[in-house]
């Protein structure tokens, strides 16, 4: 590569580094500088050093959130995969109306997180909700139940939610590599005598493993800062029982107005997350050298 | 071709030719005022834009670009308005905010706008939530007062009296509880009452705590929270078999639909109550008495005054006032009013016999419950000013960390002891203050 073509290659990249700089890298500062200083709404600002972070770390509501995050994050990331992956492997096979069942898979995708989660929310109520209606005439439960209302309930409510509205995600890229299966390796199996179980434990997983670390990393980076269908369900509620460090880190800031404490759990999800993408980004690369 | 002198000189004068023309078409004065509110209801939206279109007519070239914010992101907005100096010029505030914006410097003063006006022209004692260290800030467009509504035809069904004290209370929401097919459920609930995690709920607990004597803060602006606390939260563990159990997750909309669904006999709620009922079920309209609320010893409710201000920031001072006299004119502010009926007692005595006001078709139908929500001012406030001519820099910050909420959510939801809950909460909220105050100093 000539001088000129490396001039030429800089200023391509130019627009891409400069949007990093403008919309990550000044807010991540920001963000930073805010969570070393006590800012509490309109007030000035004021360095008190590392401060926030200490404090922070010592609250029982923070430690909480963190679990809080974990369970989110693992309740609603493993049954994404595995509901995924199954409608995958439906939606391969060939059957009357399959192009119509791909796009309808995609709806809960497809739909605004809001209209989604107000939506729901009116199926959980027990007033009026569709829920306890048919669980109620099905004879599961004996009377309607205030599902968001109590913390078990709305924990769980709130995950299945979640998983409804994200695993199209899985199902698309997983569907995408089992196409791109080689149908030879399956004539192959069958002729040595190997089962439908066999061929897909033998077959199908070990074609799909790439994807799937992928596609379940990918899924973690998403839902571990997920605010909005939380938000629109419960609000971090009832009693805290959904609150994650996403919700605690808005409600510091905006509600309770001390800014220096949610810009620090705002820095500790950062922190979270980039660490995440590490993990992502060495699985990519370490991919990229195996193909190679 | 674009290099040859021929064409470049002509087109360089032809371009600057249009230049000086479209700056000499704009008038020297034009002015853009931004104003930003949390109405969402589309009538007052629509009215709004008429105002600003009249005022724009009235005040040729300047314009009015209204900015709706939803009113749970206002506080957001303006934290980050504050802080990046893009305060629109014109805003809707309540008290707590005021408090915390004339706090950081960010607000004008409006007492000439005041005298412009006629200080007599307005309700009596309107503006002590809106006046601060000797100054009037915010204009206030109207007040909402919470009362207690009731369904009187299941009240006198039931051979029962309103209730006025918190014994009353329990007692008329339990026997307004029916379970007529008795499978355990309640086709219909005493009481709609909020436990969950909205502003609104927090406000009831305060209102509450009132009816006790007591209060959030001593005259020091030191935490009280005291034994009065324990007692609502107790008050609230009775009536909760008489609530639904949506009650824990309700928003203020819901609460709002769970009595004019006829799911619960009676509601604290301000005069909103009756469009969500002429919206959903206007039978129940005719059924529903507004009510003081019931007390333990001294009657008490919360009051929302939603009042203008204008940012110091401001390029356009003096229009910005004109727009705000503009907007209290009585014709303006009873149109403004008449959006949402009942709700919004304006603060203009003129308003009250404007004929957009008075020929108001539910204003015609809920003139009795009209006449309550204005009795109730006389013992109304708003925690922000639980002492008056001492507005309480540090409410916001308890309203924002939804202590008082994990609180009552203790008690409503994890069974927690009223004693034990307010103990723990009281901590925090020492907490809280002093970290609010050492973080002024």
């Amino acid at each position: 590569m000539n001088r000129r073509e490396q001039r030429l290659g800089v200023w391509l990249i130019m627009p891409s580094v400069l949007y990093v700089v403008v919309f990550v890298g000044y807010p991540a500062l920001y963000g930073f500088i805010s969570s070393l200083q006590a800012q509490y709404g309109f007030g000035p600002a004021r360095f008190i050093g590392l401060r926030n972070y200490f404090e922070m770390v010592a609250q029982p509501d923070f430690l909480a959130a963190v679990w809080r995050t974990a369970w989110w994050t693992i309740g609603t990331v493993v049954p994404q995969v595995v509901l995924g992956t199954l409608a995958a492997l439906l939606l391969t096979r060939e059957f009357h109306g399959r192009g119509v069942f791909r796009a309808l898979i995609l709806f809960p995708w497809a739909i605004p997180t809001v209209v989604a989660g107000i939506t729901w929310r009116w199926m959980f109520s027990d007033l009026y909700g569709i829920i306890n209606l048919f669980l109620t005439k099905l004879g599961v439960i004996p009377q309607p139940v205030a599902w968001l209302a109590a913390p078990a309930s709305a924990a769980l409510a709130v995950e299945v939610v979640g998983v409804w509205k994200y695993y199209p995600f899985v199902t698309i890229n997983v569907l995408a590599r089992l196409q791109m299966i080689p149908q030879d390796l399956y004539e192959a199996a069958r002729v040595d005598g190997a089962s439908p179980w066999q061929q897909f434990v033998h077959v199908t997983l070990p074609q799909l493993k790439g994807v799937l670390i992928v596609v379940t990393l990918l899924r973690i980076l998403y839902m571990v800062p997920k605010f909005d269908i939380i938000w629109i369900l419960t609000s971090g509620g009832p009693a805290r029982a959904t609150e994650t460090l996403s919700i605690l880190a808005y409600t510091k800031a905006f509600l309770g107005f001390n800014l220096g404490q949610g810009a620090a759990i705002a820095m500790i999800l950062f922190v979270i997350l980039a660490a995440l993408s590490a993990v992502y980004v060495l699985f990519q690369n370490s991919a990229a050298g195996e193909e190679l | 071709m674009e290099n040859h002198p021929r064409v470049r000189v002509p087109l360089s004068l032809g371009l600057a030719a249009i230049l000086m023309v479209a700056t000499l078409a704009v008038p020297a004065q034009a002015a853009t005022l931004r104003w930003m509110h949390w109405e969402h209801d589309q009538a007052t939206q629509q009215i709004m834009r008429e105002i600003a279109d009249r005022f724009e007519k009235a005040h040729s070239g300047n314009k009015v670009e209204i900015e709706f914010i939803p009113v749970e992101q206002v506080s957001t907005k303006l934290i980050a308005s504050v802080r990046t100096n893009s305060l629109p010029d014109v805003l809707q505030v309540m008290p707590e905010q005021l408090y915390s914006l004339v706090d950081a410097n960010a607000l004008l003063p409006l007492d000439d706008v005041v005298k412009t006006i006629g200080e007599d022209h307005f309700v009596k004692g309107v503006f002590n939530p809106t006046t601060m260290k000797g100054h009037i800030y915010g204009i206030p467009t109207q007040v909402i007062t919470w009362a207690l509504w009731a369904r009187a035809d299941l009240l006198a069904n039931a051979g029962l009296t309103a209730p006025k004290n918190w014994a009353d209370m329990i007692n008329v929401a339990k026997k307004l509880t029916t379970d007529t097919n008795g499978d355990g459920r309640p086709e219909r609930y005493g009481l709609a009452l909020p436990y969950s995690r909205i502003q609104q709920a927090q406000e009831y607990v305060i209102a509450h705590l009132w009816q006790t004597g007591e209060n959030v803060f001593t005259p020091n602006f030191d935490v009280d929270f005291g034994p009065g606390a324990v007692k609502v939260f107790e008050h609230y563990r009775n009536l909760k078999p008489y609530m639904p159990p949506s009650m824990g997750t309700a928003t203020y909309a819901e609460l709002g639909a769970t009595y004019a669904n006829g799911d619960a006999a009676m509601v604290y709620y301000p005069g909103r109550i009756t469009s969500h009922i002429e919206r959903i079920n206007p039978a129940v309209g005719e059924k529903t008495i507004a009510l003081n609320p019931p007390y333990d010893k001294r009657p008490a409710t919360w009051i929302w005054t939603k009042m203008l201000v204008i940012s110091q920031q401001t390029r356009n001072r003096e229009l910005a006032k004109q727009f705000v006299e503009f907007f209290m004119r009585p014709d303006n502010l009873a149109l403004f009013s008449s959006t949402v009926p009942i709700h919004s007692i304006p603060t203009v005595k003129e308003v009250y016999k404007n004929a957009a006001f008075v020929q108001n078709p539910l204003n015609k139908k809920y003139a009795d419950a009209l006449e309550v929500e204005q009795d109730i001012l006389k013992y109304a406030k708003d925690a922000s000013y639980e002492y008056p001519d001492k507005p309480n820099p540090y409410y916001a910050y308890v309203s924002g960390s939804f202590i008082i909420s994990d609180i009552m959510q203790d008690v409503m939801i994890n069974g927690v002891s009223p004693a034990k809950a307010v103990a723990t909460g009281v901590t925090r909220l020492k907490q809280l203050v002093a970290d609010v105050k050492a973080g002024k100093k």
